[in-house]
């Protein structure tokens, strides 16, 4: 499962968002610092002229033993046959088929080589914004919207309608409040999602889903069933009539096959905190863009909003979100009286509050000594914690 | 940079807790002047915490060595997969970086998912090896390491990180050929023979890479743990292994024979040689649970995994990270014996009695074998969560010893700090290893542990443990699938164990074992279950009490739940 580590949890209402949009690879951008782009814009594609994949036929005395099917040139499907071979009057029989989607480059009849070279993949900007960077490791977008970060997240980066599911306090998402069709929707619940829940969010086509909490179990056989999946297999797997056929259809809406979940609290039965819950529940019917790759999960809300004069902008908060890895807090910060905050540890997980005090420490079993803040949880109940034990909740 | 002043700062910068302790010398021994750690902490600030700690401003007489224990990628390529590229990724572990890949000839991978690969793979550098330094030509195999070179070359960005070559010198030419235009570093081939394994001129090579993009006064923290090891093995002699343990990382260096070697094992790392995720499945980790599992601790496993820095506050999240630690340490162990062992590719004479001898070896055979290991270290941040009997039953599990092994608690980072100090400071931190621990390691107690009968009843006795401290002499039976755990005072104590007929206790099937161990306050822990030891499996939901019996064994179990007395008392919880 991915890791996340950041100094603070930040859920901000109008915000500047830089989201980098990388091609893993390299790749060759399609835009330009400066360009505007919407969700749907082709922002590059990804470099594939070295990747040659090279299937080799059986060969003897220089001469291919196998019947070949294609011609060079021919485009070929990942699994598709390129040839057979038929031996021991016909009792053996193999075939060679394409390891990846491509397009045949050459064709070697004397020593048996088939090179295909992999069809270049599109990337999509997924989010409003002006292009700040490109390059050929990516594209950086500047945005503007809401932000929420996440603690764990599983797929890549997607986009989609926000669908917010009403809220039931401490409940599970409703199944019964979903509607039939939400294909193309990232569903915004939140509360936390069950196992019947997050089943239907695959059999009605969601491409997205952002919560509070979710078992790791269910979290875990999620990431499972995804594993290696293509769009091919998914599509046969969680038929839905509203699926249009081609790969390029699907990476327009994620850049991995199947369904990104962006969990803001962490595991278990966790409801989403109250600032994410501010930011997200009135994006109901607008874009949503989610980041569930790396280490840093996160979610820009409202990510058509339109364009802004330069000095409206400057006003806002500036997030970067390639930089949060880092487990430290920069230097100089200290708490203060009155800082949101939320439980990493105990019985109280997850629970809001506000610093109060520290300067105690208390003694650690295996030696040495941890210091303790005094902390208000919103439920209005006051406990002494481990400093470690609380994280900053920020905008 | 090596300090040679009597006092120094070392500062931890962890991915769990950071921590950062002001060392001086006295009366032969090292003492700790002054420690603080902090979950999240930058090092400017826990100089600062070590400043008002020690009472004093930390002028810049003292000098300040920063230990890293962020993994710093490095990418491995070589041309046969155990052999030169081994070497290299050995290298890369034993200088305390990370190997992100390790690309070979023959790792089943084709040219263009190699190239993918290096696209991919983190890395702050590459290292190339390959081939002997004479004669590769002969065999062809010259051109594999230029092939090699040429993968590199599509894959990498010119000048966007260095290479380091360090492979054939008769390849040289035709690799500097093909990577024109990137940065080529030189260094000592590993294998500049089949039969021979020099990792030390390439180890260098890589710590001044290293620190030209981290600092000079940055170290890795595996580096200094491996030095250190080596420096306190020396006062104790015998063969040693260490493990660190940072939240969700593990280090393993053990000094075995003389040879003195490191692993990390990063759970969020992509796994080298296998490619597929290091992360511990929930079914390795609920076996060692003293409960049956469920949804929920698999829920505190996961949301520790998220915030690694945290103090457990309740005694499930206690126990789970028990449970997760163990597991944890027998992946880490797994892996550290898998690299540390005898090489592979050296040409042997085959005898007629060879081919029918029980075990025909060609390399590749540990030598961190656990029953030739005389002493454990603990070392690293998350051991302060555990009581020490806790501390020395997870070291027990985690690692598996067999025979009379002492128990040690590197509480005061001792192991780190010998590793970055110069040489005569060393000599004083070694000497006051096997002391009575006052200023050195803590000695827990001992173990000891026989392994052989793995069918044998619950209770059935497997032999007997004799020990006298001064006048008074014990005598105990050794009980299958049994621990339990005694007195044993500080101080050397000779101890016996005599195994039944068919169980070893380290030195063979029915042999006894006699040896000096240290006393502490764990004690001496009479260990009666066979090797490797299973915790239930789960299917039996009853199973999860023998775990339980097991901690409650050595009293671990009420003391664990420490954490719980002090919410009752007020100190932490509810106000």
């Amino acid at each position: 499962m991915p890791a996340f580590a950041a100094y603070s949890l930040k859920a901000a209402k109008n915000a500047r968002v830089l989201v980098t949009r990388p091609f893993p690879d390299g790749g060759d951008p399609a835009v330009r610092p400066g360009d505007a782009v919407s969700p749907r814009t082709l922002i590059g594609h990804a470099n594939t002229e070295q990747a040659l994949c090279v299937v080799r036929l059986e060969t003897d005395n220089k001469q291919v033993q196998a019947m070949i099917m294609k011609n060079a040139g021919d485009h070929v499907h990942k699994g598709e046959m390129i040839a057979y071979h038929t031996y021991l009057f016909g009792l053996g029989y193999r075939e060679y088929v394409s390891p990846v989607d491509g397009t045949i480059a050459s064709l070697d009849e004397e020593w048996g080589f088939v090179t295909i070279r992999e069809d270049p993949r599109p990337y999509y900007a997924f989010v409003s914004g002006v292009v700040r960077a490109a390059d050929q490791s990516g594209v950086l977008i500047e945005a503007a919207g809401g932000f929420v970060s996440g603690s764990a997240a599983a797929g890549g980066a997607a986009w989609g309608e926000a669908f917010v599911v009403p809220w039931h306090g401490d409940d599970p998402m409703e199944v019964a409040d979903l509607p039939q069709s939400l294909v193309g929707k990232v569903v915004i619940a939140p509360t936390w999602v069950d196992e019947s829940g997050l089943d239907a969010l695959f059999r009605r086509g969601a491409r997205g889903l952002v919560t509070g909490g979710m078992d790791a179990r269910i979290f875990r056989s999620l990431t499972a069933a995804l594993a290696g999946l293509t769009w091919d297999e998914y599509r046969a797997r969680y038929y839905h009539p509203e699926f249009e056929a081609g790969e390029d259809f699907h990476y327009a809406a994620g850049d991995e096959v199947g369904l990104t979940v962006v969990l803001t609290e962490g595991f278990g039965h966790l409801p989403m905190r109250e600032e994410a819950r501010a930011v997200l529940v009135p994006v109901d019917g607008e874009p949503v863009y989610l980041s569930g790759a790396g280490l840093c999960p996160f979610v820009v809300a409202c990510t058509a909003c339109p364009p802004e004069s330069e000095e409206v902008r400057d006003e806002k908060t500036l997030i970067h979100t390639a930089g949060c890895a880092h487990a430290r807090r920069p230097d100089g910060f200290a708490w203060q009286p009155g800082q949101r905050l939320r439980l990493l540890a105990g019985p109280d997980f997850g629970q809001g509050g506000v610093f109060v005090a520290g300067g105690h420490t208390f003694d650690l079993p295996g030696g040495g000594s941890t210091e303790t803040a005094l902390v208000r949880l919103d439920s209005g109940q006051e406990v002494v914690v481990p400093l470690s034990d609380i994280e900053p909740l920020t905008g | 940079m090596t300090p040679t002043n009597d006092e120094i700062v070392i500062v931890q910068a962890g991915t769990a807790m950071s921590a950062a302790g002001l060392y001086r010398l006295g009366d032969g021994t090292v003492k700790v002047v002054a420690r603080v750690e902090a979950a999240w902490a930058s090092p400017a600030e826990l100089l600062e915490r070590l400043g008002r700690a020690a009472g004093r401003e930390l002028g810049p007489g003292v000098p300040v060595v920063t230990l890293s224990q962020e993994p710093w990628p490095v990418l491995v390529a070589g041309v046969a997969r155990g052999i030169t590229a081994e070497s290299v990724y050995k290298a890369v572990q034993d200088a305390g970086l990370a190997g992100s890949d390790i690309l070979s000839v023959d790792d089943r991978r084709m040219d263009h998912e190699k190239v993918a690969a290096i696209r991919r793979a983190p890395k702050g550098a590459v290292v190339l090896g390959g081939g002997v330094d004479a004669g590769l030509l002969e065999f062809g195999q010259g051109q594999q390491v230029t092939d090699m070179a040429g993968l590199l070359a599509r894959g990498l960005s010119p000048g966007a990180v260095p290479v380091v070559y360090a492979g054939s010198r008769e390849a040289l030419p035709g690799v500097q050929d093909v990577l024109e235009g990137h940065t080529l570093i030189l260094a000592e081939n590993p294998r500049p023979v089949l039969e021979e394994e020099n990792l030390e001129g390439l180890i260098k090579v890589l710590m001044d890479v290293y620190r030209q993009a981290a600092g000079p006064a940055v170290w890795p923290w595996g580096l200094a743990f491996r030095r250190g090891l080596a420096r306190v093995q020396a006062a104790l002699g015998d063969n040693v292994i260490a493990v660190g343990l940072h939240g969700t990382a593990a280090e393993v260096a053990s000094v075995v024979d003389g040879q003195a070697h490191r692993t990390g094992y990063q759970e969020d790392w992509p796994e080298p040689r296998r490619m597929a995720s290091r992360t511990l499945p929930w079914d390795a980790v609920a076996p060692w649970l003293p409960w049956q599992a469920s949804d929920q601790d698999e829920n505190v496993l996961e949301n520790f995994r998220l915030r690694p820095a945290t103090v457990a506050m309740e005694p499930r999240e206690l126990f789970v990270r028990y449970a997760y630690h163990r597991a944890l340490l027998g992946r880490a162990l797994a892996e550290h014996q898998e690299m540390v062992a005898t090489l592979r590719g050296l040409k042997k004479a085959r005898t007629i009695a060879d081919v029918f001898a029980d075990r025909q070896t060609t390399g590749g055979v540990t030598l961190v074998d656990m029953k030739r290991i005389k002493t454990i270290i603990a070392a690293g941040p998350s051991w302060r969560e555990y009581d020490l009997p806790a501390l020395a039953l997870a070291l027990v599990d985690g690692l598996q010893p067999v025979g009379l092994t002492g128990l040690l608690w590197d509480k005061d980072d001792l192991i780190v700090a010998a590793g970055v100090a110069d040489i005569g400071w060393l000599q004083k931190v070694a000497s006051s290893a096997g002391g009575d621990g006052a200023a050195g390691l803590v000695a827990l107690g001992a173990v000891a542990a026989v392994t052989g009968r793995s069918g044998a009843g619950l209770g059935h006795v497997l032999g007997r443990v004799e020990w006298s401290t001064g006048s008074e002499h014990f005598q105990e039976p050794i009980q299958a699938g049994v621990v339990r755990r005694f007195s044993l005072p500080a101080g050397q104590w000779h101890v016996n164990v005599v195994p039944a007929r068919g169980v070893d206790a380290g030195a063979g099937p029915g042999q006894p074992v006699s040896d000096m161990v240290p006393g502490g306050p764990v004690g001496l822990i009479v260990d009666g279950r066979s090797r490797p030891v299973r915790a239930h499996t789960g299917r039996d939901p009853e199973t999860w009490r023998q775990v339980a019996r097991w901690y409650e064994g050595v009293g671990a179990l009420p003391a664990g739940l420490a954490v719980a007395g002090r919410q009752a008392q007020g100190k932490v919880g509810v106000k």
